[in-house]
């Protein structure tokens, strides 16, 4: 099985809401009180990549997935 | 809240960022025209459009054809035949329900389809053809969507993200606004056009099982309803098969790699069942081997995206007669080399979801999972609504696949873009002026309600889900039907009324829990209407496709009681069905 790792660095959130907004099946939400993102639910990210793509301080990390790099040509 | 209200004008209003909306947008502004483009959300990312995948596959990668892979060919057959497959297949709106779709609308789309795919290049996508095998893992759509969005802006489409369209403004028989409120913003946002186009996507987050992105809301049914436009075919929604419900695995889609190809779909005993579901149904291709060996187009002899909705059925009936496990049936991939999965996008994708799971060990749980809208507002051939002035596209107008949305999209920018060259800008009269208010005044009402367990929007979501998951899924029947229809009452006197929404977040989801209730309604009411089994619509009461009595589209129109239904023929203008 795959060794996938989530990181949210708090420091380098800055509370824009990009990722939680953009996250389709709610693995980030935003906490409106501390005013910073954090994972809700690990085991529900899809690894589409959004919130890496939209975090404008690159708070959010996914590491260990298969990526494009990985494809193999049959 | 909502301190500041900003007065706008433009001469087309797009509501939606997918590829309807966006390509909406281009249209407009090409047209020579002020085009603003508004969205609930970050522009194109809270889109189905993003995750699709791809637009069409005229042509596939070599080593897949190596492999003995399949595709259809769409983009080589003459126009006559490609749009006959559309109706027999409902392939332009989702897989399934033969022969109700409009004719002129399919032959408009068949005819236009190879130009809008090809202009795609125009808007910066690199290439339209092979996005679904060499994406990027997940997010297939992006290659599409992303430049086109850059494109749009660069033409200079005026654009507001993160703002939600509440209602629709009407003067007579016309649409002529919207308001809406800023969810980054403190502002209420009036706006006057002279055309709106509405591509807000469907509704699939009705159900609870469902790998739409979660901001897929059904809003804009809800807009159209209110504002008195007709509504067509809710009953229709696409069901995908493949969907993942092991308990530490991410909830969505398994995507059509080698890997799952080479799977085996079995019930709990372990008896791989799809093949007498596809005697019953007639769905089996003519050269179909049956070998548990082959890849599951040649085995059941017709490229499987065909064959989506016939699965989905299959898995529904095993699990209603007790041959599923816990509520699923099984994808048996244990035999699978786990080569085959890494050659390709699709393959890492099922491989990522698959982390938490010993695939290679225990099969995997899947269970059918709603799609996408296959209904929506009722459109023509030029995606004009019944009301003036408001036109739709893409999904929301009763289509879901990309080439639909694509072609509908550029058809309603552009029929809106005549109309607005057609009609005057004129200021809000009082009556106007003060329907907005009382928008403005609903919408601090819900911000200034205290909390209660009744009104929580995220839990009524919840619980809505379940109720359209277990009352009007795959298989319908008037009895569960009824039921869900009474639940859903209870839904709106109950917790309707005591929503509430402290922050403009909150609000949001209070908004789209109205809109899901009311498409509930829609797909329940609109199934229990059509007593036949077309397709997408299946009612194990009905279990017949009725050609003598039900080649009709069921329509919905709010009337001073609420939801009224009625039914009109389909215009058989180029083709009949064979009996």
């Amino acid at each position: 099985m795959l060794r996938v790792t989530f990181t949210l660095k708090e420091e380098d959130c800055i509370g824009c809401e990009k990722c939680a907004e953009v996250c389709p099946v709610m693995a980030i939400d935003f906490d409106e009180e501390k005013d910073k993102a954090y994972f809700l639910d690990k085991d529900n990210c899809i690894i589409c990549r959004q919130c890496m793509d939209v975090c404008p301080t690159g708070a959010v990390f996914i590491e260990g997935a298969l990526g494009q790099e990985d494809i193999r040509m049959g | 809240m909502l301190k500041d209200t900003i007065d706008m004008q433009t001469d087309v209003l797009v509501i939606g960022s997918g590829i309807a909306g966006v390509r909406a947008a281009i249209e407009a502004k090409r047209s020579g025209l002020d085009v603003l483009l508004v969205d609930k959300s970050l522009l194109g990312r809270a889109s189905c459009s993003i995750y699709a995948g791809g637009i069409i596959h005229p042509k596939i990668p070599e080593h897949m054809e190596r492999m003995g892979f399949q595709v259809p060919n769409r983009l080589g057959l003459p126009i006559e035949k490609l749009m006959r497959k559309f109706l027999e297949e409902g392939v332009a709106l989702g897989w399934g329900h033969p022969f109700l779709e409009d004719q002129r609308l399919m032959m408009t789309i068949a005819v236009e389809l190879p130009v809008r795919n090809e202009e795609l290049r125009d808007f910066g996508v690199k290439d339209p053809y092979l996005q679904h095998y060499l994406g990027r893992p997940g997010l297939w759509g992006k290659d599409i969507l992303l430049p086109m969005i850059d494109c749009m802006t660069d033409l200079g489409v005026n654009t507001l993200e993160k703002v939600m369209i509440t209602d629709l403004v009407r003067r007579n028989d016309a649409v002529v606004g919207a308001v809406g409120f800023g969810i980054d913003s403190d502002a209420f946002y009036k706006i006057r056009a002279k055309a709106v186009v509405l591509a807000s996507g469907g509704g699939a987050q009705v159900y609870s099982r469902t790998y739409s992105p979660r901001r897929i809301t059904g809003d804009g049914f809800g807009l159209a309803y209110r504002a008195g436009a007709r509504l067509w075919e809710m009953e229709l929604i696409g069901w995908e098969n493949w969907f993942c419900v092991e308990p530490k695995c991410p909830k969505w889609w398994i995507a059509y790699s080698h890997g799952r190809m080479r799977g085996n779909l079995v019930n709990k005993d372990g008896e791989a069942f799809f093949e007498k579901y596809a005697r019953k149904l007639n769905c089996l291709g003519e050269n179909a081997t049956l070998s548990p060996d082959d890849p599951m187009d040649k085995r059941y002899g017709r490229p499987i995206i065909e064959l989506v909705h016939y699965f989905a059925r299959a898995s529904a009936a095993e699990i209603s007669n007790g041959k599923g496990d816990n509520g699923a049936v099984l994808v048996d991939l244990r035999k699978v080399p786990e080569d085959l999965f890494t050659i390709e996008s699709a393959g890492l994708f099922a491989l990522n979801m698959f982390r938490n799971h010993d695939w290679k060990r225990r099969p995997v749980h899947i269970a059918p999972a709603a799609e996408k809208s296959c209904g929506g507002i009722h459109i023509n051939e030029r995606c004009e609504s019944s009301l003036g002035g408001l036109f739709a596209g893409g999904e929301v107008s009763s289509g879901s696949s990309m080439p639909y949305c694509l072609v509908t999209g550029a058809l309603a920018g552009r029929f809106a873009s005549k109309y607005a060259y057609e009609n005057e800008l004129k200021p809000f009269s009082k009556v106007e002026d003060a329907f907005c208010a009382d928008k403005k005044k609903q919408l601090e009402h819900l911000t200034g309600r205290r909390p209660s367990k009744q009104g929580d929007p995220i839990d009524t979501k919840a619980k809505l889900g379940q109720i359209m998951m277990e009352h009007a899924g795959v298989l319908k029947t008037r009895e569960g039907l009824l039921k869900g229809l009474k639940l859903i009452e209870e839904i709106k006197e109950e917790k309707l009324p005591a929503l509430y929404a402290p922050t403009r977040r909150k609000l949001r989801e209070a908004l789209e829990v109205v809109n899901m209730v009311t498409y509930s309604e829609m797909i329940i009411k609109s199934s229990l209407y059509r007593e036949e089994s077309r397709g997408l619509h299946q009612r194990v009461d009905f279990p017949q496709q009725d050609n003598k009595n039900w080649l009709k589209n069921v329509l919905i129109e709010k009337n001073a009681k609420g939801m009224s239904l009625f039914d009109v023929p389909v215009e058989l203008v180029w083709e009949k069905p064979a009996n």
